[in-house]
């Protein structure tokens, strides 16, 4: 069974591939990602921050992806928080800073097998979603933005 | 033959790259890290990976003809006060194993806190005596290797060119090696090459004698220096017991405990011989809700620093004792009080046992097991529920002869 990890390799490896920059990336315990606070958030803790699995740019475009081993219905609700609400404004703004970004999409990445018909039903709650197939390549599963993808 | 046991795949690729471990044939392995939180495929481990496993698990072990040959843990975190002992239990799961361990940990990381500047959160230079006191009780290295930063060249955490990245340094190929130290740098080429000695030291004298060697060995050696330099340059004259987490003990006489304990005595029951064998106990306060992180790893590390005189708890010169609340001595009565500050209760250590006993097959017929449960319920059998309780549970009850709470106390008789 593909793991997060083997998911987040492959599109990072996609992506860089293909010219985009990456801003940021976490896998389960890499260590690696950057923790996002909502823009109520009084402290630093972690409470009701997130951290986006592939954060890339490429051409004023920005990418966020949430990546899974599976279907996971709760992470196309974060996604569609992301795109419908303000939430963590100030904190993507502030990770975007370095970076002319006009326009940000939100989207999932898992194992191209696991798009399932709930990731079919579920998929209007997000910009796209990208799948990675057997032999580790990435296939475009979803892109309702016709984002200029690599 | 090497077997690499991983749970990150990506370090275990950067490992086995950047060594003479490529040279060799290599198998990966995932690796699970306990009963309680891969219940469907712990059972699945090699015993004596099993054994290194049980306080805590480390990011990578290396076996040479299963037979561990050393063990990785490495963190990104910001490692002030008890922060820094987090993982310690890592290490001391291998050590204890005879299994020499690499500890990959930031001389400092950058945090940005709201309406402050950046600033460098520095290590707590404790850990190196920790390691230092692991060395000398068991003869295996145990080392700690910075993991790179931007600390040196840019003291202004603000000036750092990898703020983005706390101010830690990542491998450039992103693709190959996510997540994992820059490769290149200095830090990390020295431990690449501690590591190519453990596996020649290993294909020299074969691997349960190369391991007893490697403390004699130039390479290691000037490591443990560099250690020992680092903690007396950044201990800026403290002692030990003025930094945290040792700053959190109390030493009294044995007998002060012994009195506090004899509430519990009945005129059928005395609390057993071994408190009493030895003088005098230390005792690590913790004012907070019962928990895990960092207290496991920082309880370890205590046992090393000040009461350990050998292999085991037996053998130590001071009781070990953990008291969740706020201790006071009571010279008078010659005894001890706990108070409650934080709503610890000997009930919230009972609920994580009892939650824990959920993975428990024994109590199961036959009927009930699938065959894929059938290993598991057998090293069930064997083990009881020694893999299958939360970590901090494990580690609680390993290194702590007793542990207090307000409501209640948990001690060993023997």
């Amino acid at each position: 069974m593909m793991r997060e990890e083997q998911v987040t390799k492959a599109i990072l490896k996609w992506l860089t591939e293909n010219d985009w920059q990456i801003v940021c990336f976490d896998f389960p315990q890499s260590g690696t990602g950057i923790l996002l606070h909502p823009n109520s958030a009084q402290s630093e803790k972690n409470k009701d921050g997130f951290i986006p699995d592939v954060v890339a740019v490429k051409d004023s475009i920005s990418l966020f992806f949430e990546n899974k081993d599976r279907f996971y219905y709760p992470d196309y609700q974060k996604i569609n928080n992301l795109i419908v609400s303000d939430e963590y404004s100030i904190a993507i703004n502030e990770l975007l800073r370095p970076y002319f970004v006009n326009e940000i999409y939100y989207g999932i990445g898992l194992p191209t097998n696991k798009h399932s018909k709930r990731s079919e039903d579920a998929r209007y709650l997000v910009d796209f979603i990208v799948g990675v197939n057997g032999t580790f390549s990435v296939d475009i599963l979803y892109n309702n933005r016709n984002i200029m993808f690599p | 033959m090497f077997r690499v046991w991983y749970s990150t795949e990506s370090f275990a690729d950067f490992i086995i790259n950047n060594t003479n471990l490529r040279h060799d044939n290599v198998i990966k392995n995932r690796m699970y890290e306990s009963d309680a939180n891969n219940p469907s495929r712990f059972h699945t481990m090699p015993d004596h990976i099993r054994k290194i496993l049980y306080l805590d698990a480390p990011d990578i072990i290396v076996e040479r003809d299963k037979e561990p040959i050393f063990s990785i843990e490495v963190t990104t975190e910001a490692g002030t006060g008890h922060n820094a002992f987090q993982r310690f239990a890592r290490i001391a799961a291998s050590v204890e194993n005879d299994v020499p361990a690499f500890y990959i940990y930031p001389e400092g990381a950058i945090i940005t806190r709201r309406g402050a500047n950046p600033c460098w959160d520095r290590i707590n230079p404790l850990i190196f005596q920790a390691l230092e006191s692991v060395m000398n009780i068991y003869d295996i290295p145990a080392l700690l290797y910075y993991f790179p930063s931007d600390i040196d060249a840019f003291p202004d955490a603000s000036a750092a060119p990898h703020i983005g990245t706390k101010g830690l340094t990542y491998d450039s190929d992103i693709v190959r090696y996510p997540g994992c130290p820059d490769g290149t740098s200095a830090e990390m080429q020295h431990m690449f090459a501690a590591i190519n000695e453990i596996i020649t030291s290993t294909s020299t004298y074969g691997v349960i004698a190369g391991r007893t060697h490697l403390l004699r060995n130039l390479i290691i050696r000037s490591r443990r220096s560099f250690m020992q330099a680092e903690f007396h340059s950044k201990s800026l004259g403290r002692t030990a017991n003025e930094m945290s987490p040792a700053s959190a003990t109390k030493q009294i006489p044995t007998h002060y405990l012994l009195n506090y304990l004899a509430q519990y005595e009945t005129l059928s029951y005395s609390i057993g011989e071994l408190l009493g064998s030895r003088e005098n106990t230390i005792i690590y306060q913790v004012n907070a809700a019962f928990r895990g992180d960092p207290y496991p790893g920082a309880l370890a590390a205590i046992d090393y620093l000040l009461c350990r005189e050998g292999k085991t708890y037996e053998d130590r010169r001071y009781n070990l004792i953990l008291a969740f609340g706020n201790v006071e001595i009571d010279e008078q009565n010659k005894t001890i009080s706990i108070t409650d500050i934080n709503g610890s209760s000997i009930l919230d250590f009972f609920s994580a046992v009892q939650n824990s006993e959920r993975h428990n097959l024994l109590t199961k017929n036959y009927s009930d097991l699938g065959s894929n449960k059938i290993s598991r319920y057998y090293m069930q059998v064997r083990y009881g529920s020694t893999y299958s309780k939360v970590k901090h549970i494990r580690v609680y009850s390993y290194f702590a002869d007793a542990i207090l709470f307000p409501d209640g106390s948990l001690w060993r008789d023997a």
